[in-house]
């Protein structure tokens, strides 16, 4: 889920920020951080490599 | 949807302001209501592809309530025609949100939106900037 900080208010992302993170397809195992991404999100790996698997695959770390 | 988000009485919200809430929104494309990835559930398995192990987890274990929305379901199969206020995922999404959701008094509400749901959820806090952020 990209979401672009100009749409957000200062207070509107840093509220999000805290709130939400954006789990992405990813060799890394689940829950692993990845850097390099500049969005408002903080990118967390699905444990899986392939987008339409992200949700099932981090079903441990949502809940 | 669970019960507690219809037209939620004075009593209900009262019941609700103790409880917690999940709304799930799926991707774009072929998948409906429950299911994450057609494809998935097809040649993996129900627990990768569709929303029953988050709705297990949610209803079973922790009594939350739960809201599925359907945004792919655009257009009437009896009629071929657009479904009103429902016209495109963004539109279902706002629609569910502001008629069932704004007024439904949780505690707290946890959502998981999947792909394309992540624009859903961008119409719905677009539109709804005072009640989203509380």
């Amino acid at each position: 889920m990209i979401i672009e900080r100009t749409i957000l208010s200062v207070h509107q992302q840093q509220w999000l920020s805290e709130r939400a993170v954006h789990l992405i397809a990813s060799p890394q195992p689940l829950g692993v951080v990845e850097s390099g991404e500049t969005t408002l999100l903080k990118h967390v790996s699905a444990g899986h490599k392939k987008h339409d698997y992200v949700t099932g695959s981090a079903m441990p770390f949502i809940m | 949807m669970s019960k507690e988000f219809v037209n939620p009485d004075a009593k209900q919200k009262a019941i609700n302001a103790k409880k917690h809430a999940l709304i799930l929104i799926q991707g774009a494309g072929q998948a409906r209501a429950g299911v994450w990835s057609k494809q998935v559930a097809i040649s993996e398995n129900f627990e990768l592809g569709t929303m029953l192990p988050q709705l297990d987890w949610a209803v079973k274990l922790n009594d939350y309530a739960v809201l599925v929305m359907n945004p792919n379901q655009n257009i009437s199969e009896e009629t071929g025609k657009r479904v009103p206020l429902n016209e495109t995922m963004s539109n279902h999404a706002t629609h569910i949100w502001k008629n069932y959701v704004v007024d439904s008094g949780f505690q707290e509400i946890f959502i998981i939106a999947f792909s394309a749901g992540g624009n859903c959820l961008t119409s719905i806090m677009k539109q709804n900037p005072d009640t989203f952020y509380n």
